[in-house]
């Protein structure tokens, strides 16, 4: 201990007698009565507390208590004032806390209890500035309690031990009377929580030992009693509002006046009570979740999975439920969707409706706003509507299967026929459409239908919008892949290189030395598509007539000079041609495919000609003349009249330019006969059953051995990939 | 008191020295007695003299901006510069033995830490690597033991004499 310097020694008594005079005094004084001497100067700010005590006073206290403690043995009483400052302290509140908490309970206490409390911080505060030289040596080498805490537990053991039982049944009570709706003085609860904290000493042990493991048990059966009322009277939507209202009052109550580290446990206690335990009853009731989705009830449905969400796995059964909701939602979609059809017999009737697609679109919609605006985009519940439109999506549903249906209705979109759209609106039944689509297990077949759709919209022209178009394809490639939409891709492609190509082909004809007579007289367009883009198409041998081959002649010339290694195959079945005709003295201009105008070109020699003589003259195979007469003789344009009975071309009709012919425009688009559809099941699932081979050989070549089982789940993976379904073809 | 109004320190001999108070404030007694008290009112210290007193105030303007670095210990030198002590410090405490004594029992007296690590680190650095005979003639301790006497304290702290 460093030495005092040389001074008159000071007596222990003497020392003593003047803390206890001019502080002790002078505080308890100060406490009681609220006294202060005059002589002290006061701070003219009212917001800081009064001062008890002058420098001069507090300095020669500390002065006092300093050279008592510096003085050497024997002279040094460090020892005597570290028990006398215990004592001055213990006997104060003996003398007068303790009567005047006596016999008090309830709000009474409390405030008496606050009050000292307050008062003895006071009485700590200035006593530790006093004495604080015993807390830099005296205690740290004699390993006690340092003054501050000492002063605390000084309270704690001989005042708040005494009353604490009364004191937390008062807040408990007091809590309780909150709860069911009365004002209470929240400040004062607010201090005698902080009592049970202050007194903790740094540790929360006093606060968890003696309040809060009183408390969390009297909220628990509070609301366990609430809960049940609940139940019985209200109904599912009004519980959750209640729960939640609870669970917000609570979190108040923890925010007001108890310590945050409650807040949790609270919580706990609450939601057990109120939601987790009850959450089997409550989900029975009638007005539960069927009755939310039935009535759209957003509001309700938010915030039973907000308070569901707290508790745990507790929206499992919820997005269950939802899962079923939907899946029975759709399901009766579709059950009306069959019951329909088996009236329907027309196919283009079937496959151009869009109203059901549009039904399911809708649903999609509708269940997609729920789990965004009320499940906020949960995972839980976007599984669950995925997996319940799969569930209907993917039922076999007759003839026309719901690939089809969507290829179609997106052909219904894309085509400049249908109905107008703006190109907003466009983009948005797109992306839904996509959506959908992405349930489908049948993507391949998808796949296949849509190339063929989208090819008669490219070569016909019949495409609304190139960027359209585009976009589709964009959204596809972003749900499956690349080698998903590169066929589609390379379509347009195609289209965009066939132009420049046409171009040049002008370009040359007119370098020729015979000039634009190089083509027999006719006007002469060639578009070059790539095989593996396109579907197949069938191949009709038939004799063109020599302006036809002639002009053919100079593009393969044209093309072999340009190109290598590359075979040309001429499709006539997508030729188009337009004919000029004179028919009942009026001019018209004919658009029809190859093999009509090779028919029609006939007829410019020879007023009358019989079935075997177009036949021979053609080349054309009898089947396929025949339907290409009926395009020309039976359906709405009778370019030709036809001998016999108007239905169907008999094998000795013969024909003739139809004088008669009457038709208001002078362009006349003549439909081609319709071919057969060159997707069909078989050869998609044929593809399928090779490309899942393939996977299974990588496979096998990668693992060498392999169980059946996670070998099955690879290539399920794999084909995943191409987006190709497996499950049902994997089994044999 | 406005901010930044001067605190009046007054010594034992009465003289008052005006020291604004973030100078005052690094002694913790004066912190505590300023603290929440709001009036202009002199603060005795009678157990500071005035010489003292200006030099712990000299020492507190000093450090106001430029805490010292804590002495490491135990000393490796004599030398308190090679101590990790600034040249200032070293300089501040470089004065009469008298003089060293009253500033280490105001230091502790106001509780200013630095300047009591200062200030008794000097003192150590004084003993340091003598022998029983030269730290007398340091500090003029007369040996009062007898011969006896003598020998027997070694004999109980040859420990320390060994290591």
């Amino acid at each position: 201990m460093p030495p005092r310097a040389t001074g008159s020694i000071v007596p222990l008594e003497d020392g003593w007698e003047k803390i206890k005079n001019e502080g002790i005094k002078v505080l308890e004084e100060f406490l009681d009565t609220g006294h202060i001497r005059s002589t002290v100067p006061q701070n003219t700010d009212p917001q800081k507390p009064r001062n008890v005590f002058s420098k001069a006073n507090y300095a020669e206290l500390y002065t006092t208590v300093y050279n008592m403690c510096t003085q050497r043995t024997p002279n040094n009483w460090s020892e005597q004032l570290y028990r006398r400052y215990g004592e001055a302290m213990s006997d104060y509140v003996q003398r007068q806390v303790l009567p005047a908490l006596k016999d008090k309970t309830d709000i009474p206490l409390m405030k008496e209890l606050l009050h000292r409390w307050v008062n003895h911080k006071i009485y700590v505060k200035w006593m530790d500035r006093f004495f604080t030289y015993l807390d830099r040596y005296y205690v740290k080498l004699q390993s006690v309690e340092p003054l501050h805490n000492r002063g605390y537990s000084i309270f704690n053991q001989q005042v708040f031990t005494s009353v604490i039982k009364d004191t937390r049944s008062a807040l408990l009570k007091v809590i309780n009377q909150e709860r069911q709706g009365e004002h209470i003085d929240q400040d004062l609860v607010k201090g005698v929580i902080e009592i049970f904290i202050d007194l903790g000493l740094n540790s929360s042990n006093l606060y968890n030992t003696e309040f809060e493991e009183a408390f969390l048990p009297a909220t628990s059966s509070y609301f366990v009693r609430q809960a049940s009322g609940w139940l019985s009277e209200d109904s599912f939507p009004e519980y959750l509002r209640k729960a939640e209202a609870a669970l917000h009052a609570e979190d108040q109550r923890c925010h007001n006046y108890l310590s945050r580290t409650t807040l949790p446990k609270l919580r706990n206690v609450v939601i057990l009570a109120v939601l987790s335990q009850p959450q089997g009853q409550l989900l029975e009731k009638e007005t539960g979740v069927v009755y939310l989705l039935d009535n759209d009830k957003r509001e309700d449905l938010a915030r039973m999975h907000r308070m569901f969400s707290l508790v745990e796995n507790g929206l499992n059964p919820i997005a269950q439920a939802f899962r079923q909701y939907v899946t029975d939602r759709g399901n009766q979609i579709v059950d009306e969707r069959v019951e329909q059809q088996k009236q329907v017999s027309s196919k283009a009737e079937a496959l151009n409706d869009p109203t059901f697609i549009q039904t399911l679109l809708e649903l999609h919609d509708r269940f997609k706003g729920i789990v965004h605006e009320c499940f906020s985009q949960d995972s839980l519940f976007q599984k669950s509507l995925k997996e319940a439109f799969e569930v209907f999506v993917n039922r076999d549903i007759g003839k026309f299967s719901f690939a089809a249906l969507m290829s179609s209705f997106c052909d219904r979109i894309l085509k400049k026929s249908g109905e107008r759209l703006s190109d907003e609106q466009v983009e948005n039944l797109l992306t839904k459409m996509v959506e959908l689509f992405s349930f489908l297990s049948d993507k391949d077949l998808f796949a296949e239908i849509y190339r063929n759709q989208l090819s008669k919209r490219l070569l016909y022209e019949t495409s609304a919008s190139e960027d359209a178009e585009k976009s589709m394809i964009a959204k596809l490639k972003m749900k499956c892949g690349a080698q998903f939409t590169s066929k589609l891709e390379g379509m347009l492609t195609d289209l965009s290189l066939a132009l420049d190509t046409q171009k040049d082909f002008k370009d040359h004809c007119e370098q020729l030395p015979e000039g634009k007579a190089a083509l027999g007289g006719i006007e002469f367009n060639v578009t070059v598509l790539t095989t593996g883009f396109w579907p197949s198409y069938q191949v009709q041998e038939a004799s063109l007539c020599p302006e036809m081959q002639k002009a053919i002649q100079v593009f393969s010339n044209y093309y072999n000079g340009k190109t290598q290694h590359r075979r040309l195959q001429w499709i006539h079945s997508l030729g188009q041609a337009t004919i000029a005709a004179k028919l009942n003295g009026r001019r018209h201009d004919l658009i029809v495919n190859s093999y009509q105008a090779l028919i029609l070109l006939l007829f410019t020699r020879d007023e009358s000609h019989n079935l075997s003589f177009i036949q021979n003259s053609t080349g054309l195979e009898p089947s396929m003349c025949k339907k290409l007469l009926a395009t020309l003789s039976i359906a709405k344009f009778k370019i030709l009249s036809k001998t016999g009975d108007g239905k169907t071309i008999e094998d000795d009709a013969s024909f003739c330019p139809n004088d008669g012919f009457q038709c208001q425009h002078r362009k006349i688009k003549i439909p081609p006969p319709v071919t057969e559809e060159t997707h069909n099941k078989e050869r998609v699932e044929e593809d399928r059953s090779i490309a899942i081979e393939a996977a299974i050989v990588r496979i096998m070549k990668m693992r060498k051995t392999s169980h059946v089982s996670p070998c099955l789940s690879h290539v399920s993976q794999f084909c995943a990939l191409f987006a190709l379904p497996v499950a049902p073809d994997l089994e044999t | 008191m406005a901010d930044g109004d001067k605190l009046k320190l007054k010594s034992s001999q009465g003289e008052i020295f005006e020291v604004d108070p973030e100078v005052a404030t690094m002694s913790t007694l004066i912190k505590n007695m300023v603290e929440d008290s709001g009036t202009d009112e002199e603060i005795p210290l009678p157990n500071v003299k005035t010489a003292i007193l200006s030099k712990v105030i000299d020492y507190c303007k000093y450090h106001k901006d430029n805490p010292p670095e804590e002495i490491q210990k135990p000393l490796k030198s004599t030398n308190l510069v090679e101590c990790g002590v600034s040249e200032w410090d070293s300089e501040y405490v470089n004065i009469e033995q008298e003089v060293l004594f009253e500033l280490i029992l105001a230091a502790n007296y106001l509780d200013i830490k630095s300047l009591l690590d200062l200030t008794c680190a000097k003192v150590a650095s004084m003993i340091k690597g003598k022998n029983t005979e030269e730290i007398r003639k340091q500090f003029n301790i007369v040996n009062d033991f007898t011969p006896e006497e003598e020998a027997q304290v070694r004999e109980e702290n040859r420990w320390c004499e060994d290591a």
